[in-house]
C-alpha cells in the first residue's frame, strides 16, 4: 500500500511530540498535524513545564515511572547540547516543602530526578511554616521555545502543519488511514469523553531574574517556577470549571500565598495573568480505537487526559502512542494485502 | 572625632557602615567619611560576579574562615528582608567540578545542602568525575555598593572623590583614624610586596537558562584557572583567568578565547549565548588578609590606621566579617582615645 497517511489532531506538546515520535518510529508513514490552536495559545504554554510527575490514579505506578523516565532522559540529553537554549530545556534545582509530614516520603520519582534528598534543618529553616522538605534537580520545558522547537524539526522532516478546526474525527476519513488524537481538553467535545473534566489553573508569569530556584509546596497548590525569562507562580486547582478568564481575586492569592514562600517576589514586575485547563482524568487515554461508520473504519489512537502532568510524561506516552500507531499500520497492511486476494 | 575611610568598593563601604552602625550612637561625635577615586560601577567589587565561595583551602587560615562564616550569616539573615533585591541579594545553587576526589572544603557546613554529586550528575560534565553541589548565596556588586553608598547617605556619611595619596594627607587635615580599604592599589600608601594582582578578566553574556553557578577546579593550576560559569540577575559571568602579578586591565584576546572556549566546551548551549560584555579586575590578592591597626607618626601627633585589604577573589565572601573585625579594632582605638582623656581630666 502507499504510504499510510497519518493525522496528529492537536499542537500541543502532547500533539507534537506524537507526531515526531512517529515520525522517528514509522518513517514509512506520511505524518500531518491539524489544529485550530498553537503556540503561544495551547495549554502547554501556560504550563510551566517543570518535570515533577502528576500520579493518575488508574495507571500502574511502575507505568507511569516509566513514561516520566523515557521523558527525562529524553530531555537531559537535549539540556546538556548545543540546541538546549533554542528548545527551551534547562536544569533547575530547588525544594518541595511540606507543612506535615507526607505519607509518602518517597515518590515514585525520587529516583530519577537528580540528586534527591531531604532538606537539611538549614535549607527548612528559610520556610518557617513548612516542617519537612525534599531538595532536587529537575528539568524545565519552557514554552514557546519548546513548542516552536518540535515544530522546527517535524518540519524538517516534511510533516506538514494545518491550522483547520477539526469537529469530528469523521470528517478526516477520506484523507488519512490513521487519526491520532492529541486534543486534550478539546476531547470532550471531539470525542464526547465524559470521564475526562477540566481542572482550571490560574497562573501568574512575572519578571523576576534573581529568582534561580524553585519552590513547590506539596499540596501542589503553590508554587514557584524560574523559566528562561519568566517566573511562572501557581495556582489553582479548579475541578470541573471551564472558564479561560483570568480572575483577579485569584491573581492576588496566588501572588500573597508565593510572596510567602519567597519574600523576594514582592519586587516582581510585569505580571501576566494565564488560564489553562488541565485536561484531566483518572489515567491518561492512551489506546486504539477502530470506530465504524456505515461501512467504513477509522483507525484511531487515542492520547490525551495527562492533567496537571502532561510535561512529565509526554515523550513517554508519546512513544507509546506512535508505537500503537505501529500496529494500526500492520494492521492496514494485512487488511490491504487481504483485499488483495 | 573623623574617621576617614579610604576605597569604595565593598571592603570600604561595608566597613563604614558597620562602624557607623554600631559607635553613630554612642558616640556623637563620629564624623564618618568616605574617600575614594572610584565609586561604583567603577570598582574591582563591582565587576566581580558575586558568588558567596571561599576558596578551596583556608590557606591555614582559620580567622578567615570564620569571618567567611559570619558573612555568609549575615548575608542569609537578610535574605527574606524587602532590601534584598535591592541589595543583589539572592539564593543560588551550583556545581564545583573536579577531575578527582578532594576533600570537603573549610564551608562545607557554612553553605546550604552540601552535598557530592551523583554519577547521574556527572554525566552533565564530561571530564570531570568528581564534585560537590551545594546553595549558596549571590551579592552582586553593582547592586550592593549603591545600596550600601544610599544607607551611608542617609545616615550623614560624606562622599569625597578623591584620590588619596597618603594616610599624612588625611591626618594634616585633622583626621583621627584612617581605614585603609585600597585593595589594589594598597601599596601606593605603603609598600606590600606580600600584595600582588591576580588579573582576571572575565566575559559577561545574554544566557538567562543557566540557574546554577558551575565552577571547575584544576588542583594542579590553582584557583581561578579553570572554567567557570557563574548566572547574575542580569547576565551570566563566564570566567576562568588568573594571572598572578599581571597588572594590565586591559582585556586580552588570547584570554578571551580561553574563557570563551572552556566555557562552551563545559556548556554547549553558551554558544548561541550573546556577548553583551566583557571585564578585566585585579584580585588584591596577599598570603592572608590584612587586617591590623597600626600607629603612623605624623609630627609629633598618632594617627591611627585600621589596615582592611588583601581579600583576593573572596572579598565579597568575606567582607562583613572583615568589617565587622574592623569595627572591633575602631573601638579599641576608642577605648584608647577616652581612657587618655579621662585620664588627662585634672583631679580635684
Amino acid at each position: 500500500m502507499a504510504a499510510p497517511k497519518v493525522a496528529v489532531v492537536g499542537a500541543g506538546v502532547i500533539g507534537l511530540s506524537t507526531a515526531l515520535c512517529i515520525v522517528e518510529t514509522c518513517p514509512s508513514s506520511s505524518v500531518t498535524v491539524l489544529s485550530d490552536q498553537f503556540s503561544p495559545n495551547t495549554t502547554s504554554d501556560v504550563a510551566a513545564g517543570m518535570l515533577i510527575p502528576h500520579t493518575y490514579p488508574g495507571t500502574p505506578i511502575h507505568v507511569q515511572k516509566q513514561w516520566f523516565k523515557d521523558t527525562f532522559t529524553y530531555l537531559f540529553a537535549i539540556s546538556n547540547s548545543a540546541e538546549a537554549s533554542e528548545a527551551g530545556i534547562h536544569l533547575v534545582s530547588g525544594w518541595q516543602v511540606f507543612k506535615s509530614t507526607p505519607k509518602e516520603e518517597l515518590p515514585f520519582w525520587s529516583d530519577v530526578v537528580l540528586g534527591f534528598r531531604p532538606m537539611s534543618e538549614a535549607e527548612l529553616q528559610k520556610f518557617p511554616q513548612h516542617r519537612f522538605g525534599q531538595a532536587f534537580t529537575t528539568l524545565k520545558c519552557d514554552c514557546p521555545p519548546y513548542l516552536l522547537w518540535l515544530e522546527k524539526r517535524l518540519k524538517a522532516t516534511g510533516v506538514q502543519v494545518y491550522n483547520r478546526k477539526v469537529a469530528d474525527l469523521w470528517e478526516l476519513h477520506r484523507e488519512y488511514d490513521i487519526i491520532v488524537n492529541c486534543t486534550g481538553i478539546g476531547a470532550h467535545q471531539l470525542v464526547g469523553d465524559k470521564k475526562l473534566f477540566p481542572v482550571r489553573g490560574q497562573v501568574l508569569q512575572v519578571h523576576a531574574p534573581w529568582v534561580k530556584n524553585f519552590i513547590r509546596d506539596g499540596d501542589g497548590l503553590t508554587y514557584i517556577y524560574p523559566g528562561i525569562d519568566r517566573v511562572t507562580l501557581g495556582g489553582t486547582r479548579e475541578k470541573e470549571s471551564w472558564s479561560l478568564s483570568p480572575d483577579p481575586g485569584t491573581t492576588k492569592d496566588i501572588f500573597d500565598r508565593c510572596c510567602s514562600l519567597e519574600a523576594s517576589l514582592q519586587e516582581a514586575q510585569d505580571i501576566k495573568v494565564k488560564v489553562g485547563l488541565r485536561p484531566s482524568r483518572q489515567c491518561v487515554r492512551l489506546e486504539r480505537e477502530v470506530l465504524s461508520q456505515g461501512g467504513a473504519k477509522l483507525l484511531v489512537v487515542h492520547n490525551y487526559g495527562h492533567g496537571a502532568g502532561g510535561f512529565s510524561v509526554h515523550r513517554g506516552t508519546a512513544k507509546e502512542a506512535a508505537r500503537l500507531v505501529g500496529e494500526c499500520i500492520v494492521a492496514l497492511q494485512g487488511s490491504s494485502s487481504r483485499a488483495k486476494l | 572625632m573623623r574617621v576617614a575611610v579610604i576605597g569604595a568598593g565593598v571592603i570600604g563601604l561595608s566597613s563604614a557602615l558597620c562602624i557607623q552602625e554600631q559607635f553613630q550612637g554612642l558616640v556623637p561625635e563620629l564624623e564618618l567619611e568616605v574617600h575614594a577615586d572610584r565609586f561604583t560601577p567603577h570598582t574591582t567589587s563591582d565587576g566581580a560576579a558575586g558568588l558567596w565561595q571561599p576558596y578551596l583551602s583556608d590557606r591555614g587560615n582559620l580567622q578567615e574562615t570564620l569571618w567567611n562564616k559570619e558573612t555568609f550569616e549575615y548575608l542569609l539573615g537578610h535574605l527574606h528582608s524587602p532590601a534584598a533585591k535591592e541589595m543583589g541579594l539572592f539564593l543560588l545553587s551550583g556545581y564545583n567540578l573536579f577531575t578527582e576526589p578532594v576533600p570537603d572544603p573549610s564551608w562545607k557546613n557554612i553553605v546550604l545542602g552540601f552535598r557530592n554529586l551523583t554519577p547521574k550528575e556527572l554525566e552533565l560534565f564530561p571530564g570531570y568525575s568528581y564534585g560537590w553541589f551545594n546553595t549558596a548565596l549571590m551579592l552582586e556588586g553593582r547592586n550592593y555598593l549603591p545600596w550600601l553608598t544610599n544607607r551611608l547617605t542617609q545616615r550623614g556619611v560624606k562622599f569625597f572623590h578623591k584620590k588619596i595619596e597618603s594616610f599624612q594627607e588625611l591626618f594634616s587635615q585633622g583626621v583621627d583614624v584612617v581605614i585603609n580599604c585600597t585593595g589594589m592599589r594598597s601599596g601606593e600608601l605603603q609598600p606590600d610586596p606580600e600584595l600582588q594582582p591576580g588579573r582576571g578578566q572575565i566575559i559577561k553574556v545574554l544566557a538567562p537558562w543557566v540557574k546554577h553557578f558551575i565552577i571547575t577546579h584544576d588542583v594542579k593550576s590553582g584557583i581561578y584557572r579553570s572554567p567557570y560559569v557563574i548566572p547574575g540577575s542580569e547576565f551570566t559571568v563566564l570566567g576562568g583567568i588568573y594571572q598572578h602579578g599581571n597588572w594590565s586591565e586591559e582585556n586580552s584576546a588570547q584570554d578571551h578565547r580561553t574563557v570563551w572556549e572552556s566555557c562552551c566546551r563545559l556548556l554547549p548551549a553558551l554558544q548561541v549565548a550573546k556577548i553583551v560584555g566583557e571585564w578585566t579586575g585585579l584580585r588584591p590578592a596577599r598570603p592572608q588578609v590584612r587586617l591590623e591597626r597600626e600607629s603612623i607618626r605624623h609630627g609629633n601627633l598618632q594617627g591611627e590606621v585600621i589596615h582592611n585589604y588583601g581579600h583576593g577573589g573572596f572579598g565579597i565572601t568575606i567582607h562583613w566579617g572583615c568589617a565587622m573585625a574592623a569595627a572591633r579594632l575602631f573601638g579599641s582605638i576608642l577605648q584608647e582615645k577616652r581612657k587618655v582623656a579621662s585620664s588627662a581630666q585634672p583631679r580635684l
